[in-house]
């Protein structure tokens, strides 16, 4: 009788064997000793195969992962801080930059220039820019209180 | 009654609504297979440890992108593989050659049962055996074994077909019971 190949012996093991197949291999089985051994070799395997125990990791394992993924979350905070930080810092500099510019203009502003009857004229006006002062210092408040105070104070606590 | 996917997925909603102590848990269920598999590709303790860790903090940060079609496992075994791969080759990690088993196997027949002995004795060949396969062999046969996955589930681990994954098998199984029949000489049909 014609033996099973190697890969119709594994799946007479996997329990995949057509019925044909399963058939030629219990013949073979009973007559084939060579072929008997090479089948209780793999069978062997099999058996020992399912066996095999799951290694365990050391008892740190748990606490090292979550470390890990904390340190990277803190990364990150640190990360999404600097944005804010320059924010800040533009709120700052925008502040310092129209009061330098209203400074600055208002002598010209009495000489009737060509530039300040123009678009410059109507931005240079006491009321916008003080109402940008306010604005720009209620941001500049609502960041350091977000970014800086909050945290600070939150972290006391804890 | 919840599944074990029902459950890993329970635990990944909690942690991308920021509960990073669910992350524990989800570590906890997962982590001796993760570790048993990144064992077999690397063959010592201390990288394997390394490869899970680092395949732990890297779902963690891939998490949003879970695509919850395929269940937690498949996706997240294929990171340990490729995390124990890059790890290999980072290392270049050379396999304990191990001269003669069969003297290391003597030093475990010392004042013990014979059933004990005869099953320290299996495990620790197939171990042995299990050490000189390729990395790829031994991620099939750990695969298939370790969790019973399916085929299917194999090939969409290693992102393979089916067939090939199946072909792939038994050539491991093939090599694995050639390496053990060459580490056991005459020695197999004492151990059956």
């Amino acid at each position: 009788m014609e033996r099973l190949s190697e890969e119709q012996m594994w799946e007479v093991i996997d329990g995949l064997a057509s019925p044909e197949i399963l058939q030629q291999h219990n013949q073979l089985l009973l007559t084939d000793s060579e072929y008997k051994a090479e089948f209780q070799q793999y069978a062997f395997l099999e058996q020992h195969l399912l066996k095999l125990d799951l290694e365990v990791p050391s008892m740190r394992f748990t606490e090292n992962v979550i470390d890990n993924v904390l340190q990277i979350k803190k990364l990150d905070t640190k990360k999404d801080k600097s944005p804010a930080i320059y924010l800040a810092a533009m709120v700052m500099l925008s502040l310092l930059l129209v009061k330098l510019f209203s400074t600055v203009s208002t002598p010209s502003h009495s000489s009737n220039t060509v530039e300040n009857e123009g678009f410059l004229s109507l931005l240079v006006n006491p009321f916008l820019i003080n109402g940008f002062i306010v604005v720009n210092v209620i941001l500049f408040f609502v960041l350091l209180d977000k970014k800086i105070a909050k945290p600070f104070f939150e972290k006391k606590l804890k | 009654m919840k599944t074990t996917e029902d459950k890993d997925i329970l635990l990944i909603n909690r942690i991308l609504k920021g509960e990073t102590p669910a992350y524990r848990e989800l570590v906890n269920r997962h982590k001796d297979y993760a570790f048993t598999l990144a064992y077999r590709i690397l063959n010592s303790r201390e990288d394997a440890e390394e490869a899970a860790q680092d395949a732990f903090v890297r779902a963690f940060n891939a998490l949003p992108n879970f695509n919850r079609e395929s269940k937690f496992t498949t996706w997240f075994y294929r990171i340990i593989i490729n995390a124990a791969l890059t790890i290999q080759q980072k290392k270049k990690i050379q396999t304990e050659n191990i001269d003669n088993p069969s003297q290391e196997a003597h030093l475990l027949r010392g004042g013990d049962s014979t059933e004990n002995l005869k099953r320290k004795e299996q495990r620790f060949y197939i171990q042995q055996a299990l050490k000189q396969l390729s990395a790829d062999d031994v991620t099939m046969i750990t695969l298939f074994y370790l969790k019973e996955h399916s085929l299917e589930e194999i090939a969409e681990i290693v992102s393979i077909e089916t067939n090939t994954v199946k072909v792939k098998l038994h050539r491991a199984r093939k090599r694995l019971a050639d390496v053990m029949q060459d580490m056991l000489k005459g020695e197999t049909q004492s151990l059956l």
